[in-house]
């Protein structure tokens, strides 16, 4: 019990310090790596949280594909401009008394509930949660996939726009 | 154990992180990373209530938040990739020769469509 409290703990502070540094970086690679860590740590929560399904799907699709993709863009960007890319940000103090002030709003909201006595479940086995994505949940599957379909032909119109 | 607040404060914090890149950030690639951690901290809440009550709808709708990401994130970086500004919309040059800087030249074949 003790050890998964560890975990915990240190799970977290390696992601919100990873978090800080995507959003407070120069580098726009270095915060690219710090997203992905930042993936990985999220991936270790869904393990703490008894959901070994959807830590393997982190894995594959956020840090596989979608930090791949971003740092393909940017190296993209890179190649195309020559050095590496800064980025500097803007109304730090207008965009951090909004954020604060959301966070001040949901950790008073969380605090004042009793959650305290709530202990995880078993873990949710694949093939329940696949019988329940071709059963119950067969039509927001479906709509995944017109999703994924329309995102595939978009970008290839996207690519392919000035031909036309 | 650790309770069922820890994980909601965690994605909490996680969620304004992400706030205030979006808020802050210049380029289109900085926005787009912190529009995933909000999608992230978002998936950490949706998992923890699913974990916490015994139920799998929460990571049912985890995974429908998932490929919604995915899905953004590829017309995203697929908008960002630049266009080059010394030749014409559409083209560009594979090996720029040094004799012949002209875009409109009759070579073609030197261009590439852009992606």
């Amino acid at each position: 019990m003790a050890l998964r409290d560890l975990i915990f703990w240190i799970v977290a502070i390696v992601t919100v310090g990873c978090a800080l540094s995507v959003v407070f970086n120069r580098n726009i690679f270095r915060a690219a790596l710090f997203l992905i860590v930042t993936f990985f740590s999220i991936a270790i929560l869904y393990v703490l949280l008894a959901a070994d399904f959807l830590a393997a799907v982190q894995v594959l699709i956020y840090v596989g594909a979608i930090g791949v993709l971003i740092i393909f863009a940017v190296m993209l960007t890179r190649k195309m401009t020559g050095g590496p890319i800064l980025m500097g940000t803007h109304g730090v103090l207008r965009g951090g008394a909004m954020a604060g002030l959301f966070l001040l709003l949901s950790v008073g909201a969380i605090l004042r509930q009793d959650l305290s006595a709530s202990v995880p479940g078993d873990v949710v086995s694949p093939a329940a949660l696949g019988r329940g994505f071709l059963v119950v949940y067969m039509l927001p599957f479906e709509v995944l996939s017109i999703l994924l379909v329309a995102a595939m032909i978009g970008s290839v119109v996207l690519a392919r726009k000035d031909d036309a | 154990m650790i309770p069922l607040s820890s994980y909601l404060l965690l994605a909490a914090g996680l969620f304004c992180i992400g706030t205030f890149g979006l808020l802050t950030r210049r380029n289109a690639i900085g926005i787009l990373m912190a529009v995933e951690l909000m999608a992230n901290a978002v998936n950490i809440n949706l998992v923890s209530f699913s974990s916490f009550l015994v139920d799998l709808v929460g990571q049912a709708f985890a995974l429908l938040v998932l490929t919604v990401a995915a899905a953004e994130a590829r017309a995203a970086c697929n908008r960002h990739t630049p266009a080059p500004t010394s030749c014409p919309r559409g083209t560009r040059h594979r090996h720029p020769a040094p004799d012949s800087n002209d875009c409109h030249s009759p070579a073609a074949n030197r261009c590439t469509t852009r992606w």
